[in-house]
């Protein structure tokens, strides 16, 4: 929410500072008719279209003010779109592995197939440890999963076993800005 | 001056004197509150000579009131700067004494030079000195509120209210003065209008930064904790479990002790201290967020303050952490181990406790956490040793008594502690009876009778066992029968090996010939554990076997006759599935005994 109104708050002000700096021209707008109607028509058709083209690029929402992440998580193809809509929300990730980023670090998505093309970015919202057969219901839906053996049959079809006594990462992340498809 | 402005005013007024009584109700530590209430006081005296002072909505024009209002508005600036310097550098005497220094000595001077010149609150900040210095406070104030939000994660959110508080100052201070002479407000002139904002501001984050109201007892009285615990006081002990239960155990004894307790826990507090029955205790959660009432597990400068708060502050403090896999998972391993280290000293210097949950960590965290001077306990898992000693008595029974006691208990085996025993003891026991009770055999009933005493002898003992002997893995070179005290019956040594007897080379060495009888009895045991050697001893009494001059042909009776009575044990059991597996159970030992009579081994009698 935060991050949002932040945002939110700089694209507004530089709209707002480019809209000003328009409006002020029109304090000089004697000097632009010596120009001609034809030049200004062109020139200055062109030149306003540049602005918007360059002001609408520079305030894309779905691309963040904030530094990229540079810890990438990769997602099977089939789970891109709950992803991105936030059905799927936390993964799980031996403990033996790399550690994860902690509370507040900026992560890419990718597709875990191919090129592995980034298609969101996310923010790691919480990080906790459990034992596999210890994690809750609600995290298991988090992670898109029923039980705890869908999960442990996904991660086998992966190539990683996750045995009931393996200890794991719990990664909660929300979506800060979703690629376009 | 309008009515409107003058009312304005008596807000402001108001609004300081409310967070000044807030500060002081709600500040604990002396030196912060201090200069907190000396910086509302002079925005209150601002304000005071606002209203009353020359050019102020009533006109009155007493000198005084000029004169104090003067160096008020002098000293307020550096004062928020010396504030923010102590909270960003609690503990850094050096850094707090040359900010007093460069901060407060000049104000000083330039506030009374103003009240010799007879500067009031009203043109002082005309003066160019005065000018020039507040602006080096705000600045100040900013590049150190800046620095500590760059430079430490641990003092971030509350920098960013700093510098937002140093905002507002700069804009109702010096700057402010022209837009408001030209809006015609001049009576909101100065400081005063900011005071309220500043001071909720500067407020906010020295109340977050300490929270937690800690109720301390006015004697300490403190009765002996259990003996085979034997924690000694000025230590810090991590316990390696696989999941946290036993630093619970301990931390509990201590807390129904007498003891100053606290929890940090990543868990659920209202729960935990409901579970556990910790009335006294202050029980902390550790969240994402950084609330009034938790603490985020990256803010660890406010982690640290909390607990070397309380470690400081109560005589014989007892902490437990179970959260520092949460607090690893969110941060550098270093941090945390610094964070450990400099919270060991307080615990030492006032003979208190820390107990450290090493569960969920992976070994190098735990070896980085092992260098510091922690005592390390590997605890065993209490469901383990808790089904070994079952097993041991009961054979594959075991099994579906604990699924029983699990759900009379309404609690998971595997979240089974030590504090569970006394219960599950009693539950076993009275299944136990019940099964006994169902077969309408008297002998089965006194076996029944003979095996709960054991097995409640072994449970206590188990329960009492010291801390010692559990963590230095002695419980698993224990004969899990050894754990009562009562004369024991020699398990028979002999084993089956994909169907020939294998002599033990004990025995080989002694050239002692084996016995069907020792072979049939170890079948049993084997099957169905201590109960196995009972029901042999029952049933051969119950078909007029005698066990010296024991056939072939009495076995395969033994076999029928065991057979039945294991598969109807299993109905006797409200567990699911627990009839299919006794009749797996019964099933095995028919195979076992088969082999016995099938073979062409030549038995010797006894």
């Amino acid at each position: 929410m935060k991050s949002k109104v932040v945002s939110w708050t700089v694209r507004g002000s530089v709209i707002f500072l480019i809209s000003g700096c328009v409006m002020a021209l029109f304090w000089y707008h004697e000097l632009l008719y010596r120009y001609g109607l034809l030049s200004l028509f062109v020139f200055g058709g062109l030149g306003i279209a540049a602005l918007i083209a360059t002001v609408s690029w520079l305030t894309r929402p779905y691309k963040s003010l904030r530094m990229r992440g540079k810890r990438s998580f990769y997602f099977p193809p089939e789970d891109l779109t709950k992803v991105v809509f936030g059905t799927i929300s936390m993964i799980s990730i031996p403990i033996d592995d790399e550690k994860p980023p902690g509370q507040g670090s900026l992560c890419v998505a990718r597709v875990d197939s191919g090129k592995r093309t980034p298609f969101a970015n996310f923010m790691i919202k919480d990080v906790n440890r459990a034992i596999v057969s210890d994690i809750e219901e609600e995290d298991l839906s988090r992670m898109g999963f029923y039980d705890i053996d869908e999960l442990q049959t996904k991660a086998q079809e992966s190539g990683v076993t996750l045995s009931d006594d393996l200890e794991v990462y719990l990664v909660e992340f929300e979506v800060l800005e979703k690629g376009r498809f | 001056m309008g009515g409107l402005a003058y009312f304005l005013v008596l807000v402001i007024f108001i609004g300081s004197l409310v967070v000044l009584l807030l500060g002081v109700i709600t500040l604990k530590k002396r030196g912060l509150r201090s200069v907190f209430a000396a910086l509302m006081t002079a925005f209150l005296i601002v304000n005071f000579c606002w209203l009353f002072g020359p050019g102020g909505f009533l006109g009155i024009d007493p000198s005084f009131y000029s004169l104090l209002g003067g160096s008020a508005t002098v000293l307020t600036f550096p004062m928020a700067t010396f504030l923010i310097l102590m909270f960003l550098h609690p503990r850094n005497l050096v850094k707090q004494i040359s900010t007093f220094s460069l901060l407060m000595i000049p104000a000083v001077v330039l506030g009374s030079w103003a009240s010799q010149v007879g500067v009031g609150a009203t043109q002082v900040y005309e003066i160019q000195y005065v000018y020039l210095f507040v602006i080096l406070c705000i600045c100040l104030g900013l590049v150190e509120s800046i620095w500590g939000w760059l430079g430490s994660r641990t003092v971030r959110n509350q920098c960013y209210l700093f510098i937002l508080a140093f905002l507002v100052l700069f804009a109702t201070g010096p700057l402010y003065d022209y837009e408001l002479e030209m809006l015609g407000f001049w009576g909101l002139r100065g400081a005063s209008l900011g005071a309220p904002i500043v001071g909720a501001f500067i407020l906010a984050p020295l109340v977050m930064a300490n929270p937690m109201p800690f109720v301390k007892t006015p004697y300490l009285t403190i009765s002996k904790s259990r003996p085979s615990y034997d924690l000694k006081q000025g230590r810090c002990y991590g316990i390696s479990e696989k999941r946290p239960k036993y630093c619970y155990t301990l931390f509990k004894d201590l807390s129904d002790s007498g003891y100053t307790t606290m929890v940090l826990t990543s868990s659920d507090p209202g729960r935990l201290r409901m579970d556990l029955g910790l009335t006294g205790s202050t029980v902390i959660g550790m969240t994402s967020r950084d609330t009034s009432k938790t603490l985020k597990a990256t803010n660890l400068g406010r982690v640290l303050f909390t607990l070397t708060d309380f470690a400081e502050k109560n005589r014989k403090p007892v902490m437990l952490l179970d959260c520092l896999h949460y607090m690893l998972s969110n941060n550098d391993t270093v941090d945390v181990a610094e964070l450990i280290q400099k919270l060991i000293e307080p615990i030492e210097r006032n003979d208190g406790v820390l107990i450290m949950s090493f569960s969920l960590m992976t070994k190098e965290e735990k070896e980085t956490l092992l260098g510091l001077d922690v005592v390390h306990l590997q605890m065993p898992p209490p469901e383990d040793v808790i089904s070994r000693i079952l097993s041991a008595h009961l054979g594959d029974l075991s099994e579906y008594l604990l699924k029983l006691s699990s759900r009379m208990m309404n609690k998971k085996a595997r979240d089974f502690t030590v504090e569970d025993i006394p219960e599950l003891s009693s539950i076993l026991a009275h299944s136990m009876r019940a099964l006994g009770n169902a077969t309408n055999e008297e002998a089965i009933l006194r076996n029944w009778e003979r095996q709960v005493i054991g097995l409640r002898q072994s449970l206590a003992s188990f329960q009492n066992a010291p801390i010692a002997f559990l963590s230095s893995d002695g419980w698993m070179d224990r004969d899990p029968l050894d754990w009562m005290k009562k004369p024991q019956r020699r398990r028979p040594k002999m084993r089956m090996v994909a169907g020939q007897a294998v002599i033990p080379k004990a025995l080989a060495t002694t050239d002692r010939k084996v016995s069907l009888h020792d072979e049939v009895s170890g079948v049993f045991v084997d099957s169905l554990g201590d109960f196995g050697g009972d029901l042999l001893r029952m049933e051969c009494a119950n078909l007029g076997i005698e066990p010296k001059t024991m056939t072939k042909e009495d076995v395969e009776m033994l076999a029928d006759s065991a057979v039945t009575i294991v598969s109807e044990m299993g109905g006797f059991v409200n567990v699911e599935s627990a009839n299919g597996s006794m009749k797996a159970t019964a099933e095995n030992l028919k195979k076992g005994l088969g082999r016995i009579f099938q073979e062409t081994v030549e038995w010797y009698p006894e």
